[in-house]
């Protein structure tokens, strides 16, 4: 038996079996005078990891996002790493769209919005896209509107003044006129009947 | 008063007080509460400039119409602290001024995010909607005067 393997504890720490790979950089390797230092059944282990790898290129998915997908369990970081690598010019309106989905689902948004752009500008025709875009872009200004008759800063004096007076309570008030309070949401919606369409702010105190 | 350049051009075209509050889940931290108009009717939400969107309230979402034409929906979104299902939809607030000296209403196009009601999700647990810094707040000047008594949040459009 070869001096290297006398040294070494045991021959091989992991017991030969289906899922079993042995690993090429290992340290024993370097050291071996010969290939036929290693014992028996490693030697075949690296040959059935090598197999196994050529399969794996071989069976590689032609998706263009399997990256981007396997990136996207990870984090935001490594998502936008794959997404940079990838080349966005062949790639179809569904494939885009699924990009940016992920994007959203892994909070990478700067990316999400940039690949709507790309993809609203590749694809112009394709309304699902533009949508996409349209929603991601950035915030735009209206024009002026004529004011409305809200006095927010009548309902803030109202809250700062009675804040300890209605702690943990719900309150509905109007330009700084209280108009009801209950514990929860639900309790003052359904004592006030549907409050919108009359200027009534309702929010909790705490 | 408003704020200026040196030059004289406007930084702010409007200025709001604001209410310093506790919120819950702040602890005993303080949250800067502005009102914003939408639909016409008031709201408070949370100046969060750490996260995206306007993170709308299930009470804000409650009587808001949602044109399918220009939502996304069934979305997966993750934002600081958690991971919501639910529709990002174009909406127009306004920024509501003190009047008077405090300049004019803001009003602006912003991504608003609409949780699903069906998940689970209680109303107390966000009683309050956020103004984000992505596709909401990222595109218009704002400052703050945190003073004691004195609490305004100032806003104006960027050139």
């Amino acid at each position: 038996m070869p001096a290297t393997l006398r040294t070494s504890p045991t021959k091989c720490v992991h017991p030969l079996g289906f899922r079993y790979n042995a690993s090429k950089t290992l340290d024993t390797r370097s050291k071996l005078r010969y290939r036929d230092d290693l014992p028996r059944y490693e030697k075949h282990a690296l040959s059935v990891s090598n197999v196994r790898w050529l399969q794996a290129i071989r069976r590689r998915p032609s998706d263009p996002l399997f990256r981007l997908e396997r990136a996207a369990r990870l984090n935001s970081t490594a998502f936008v790493n794959a997404l940079n690598s990838i080349h966005w010019k062949n790639v179809s309106a569904a494939d885009f769209i699924r990009a940016i989905r992920m994007a959203l689902s892994v909070g990478a948004h700067v990316a999400a919005r940039r690949l709507a752009m790309e993809g609203a500008d590749a694809h112009s025709n394709n309304t699902q896209l533009q949508k996409y875009a349209r929603v991601l872009a950035p915030p735009k200004p209206l024009p002026k509107r004529e004011r409305s008759n809200l006095q927010p800063k009548a309902n803030i004096e109202w809250l700062k003044a009675n804040r300890e007076r209605y702690k943990g309570q719900w309150v509905a008030i109007k330009n700084g006129v209280f108009i009801s309070s209950a514990p929860t949401y639900k309790a003052l919606v359904a004592e006030l009947g549907h409050p919108r369409d009359r200027g009534i702010l309702l929010t909790p105190i705490y | 008063m408003l704020l200026n350049f040196n030059d004289g051009d406007p930084f702010a075209t409007g200025a709001a007080s604001y209410r310093y509050s506790q919120v819950a889940g702040s602890g005993d931290a303080s949250r800067i509460l502005v009102q914003i108009e939408v639909d016409g009717e008031p709201f408070e939400a949370i100046l969060d400039t750490g996260g995206g969107y306007l993170l709308c309230s299930p009470e804000l979402a409650d009587g808001v119409a949602i044109d399918p034409d220009n939502a996304l929906d069934d979305l997966w979104i993750r934002l600081p602290g958690f991971r919501m299902r639910g529709t990002l939809h174009r909406l127009p607030i306004t920024l509501k001024s003190d009047g008077g000296d405090w300049g004019e209403d803001y009003t602006l196009e912003v991504t608003a995010f609409f949780p699903d009601p069906n998940q689970p999700l209680d109303v107390d647990s966000l009683p309050y909607s956020y103004l984000g810094m992505h596709c909401c707040m990222e595109r218009f000047r704002f400052a703050v005067d945190p003073c004691p008594g004195e609490e305004r949040f100032y806003f104006g459009a960027c050139p």
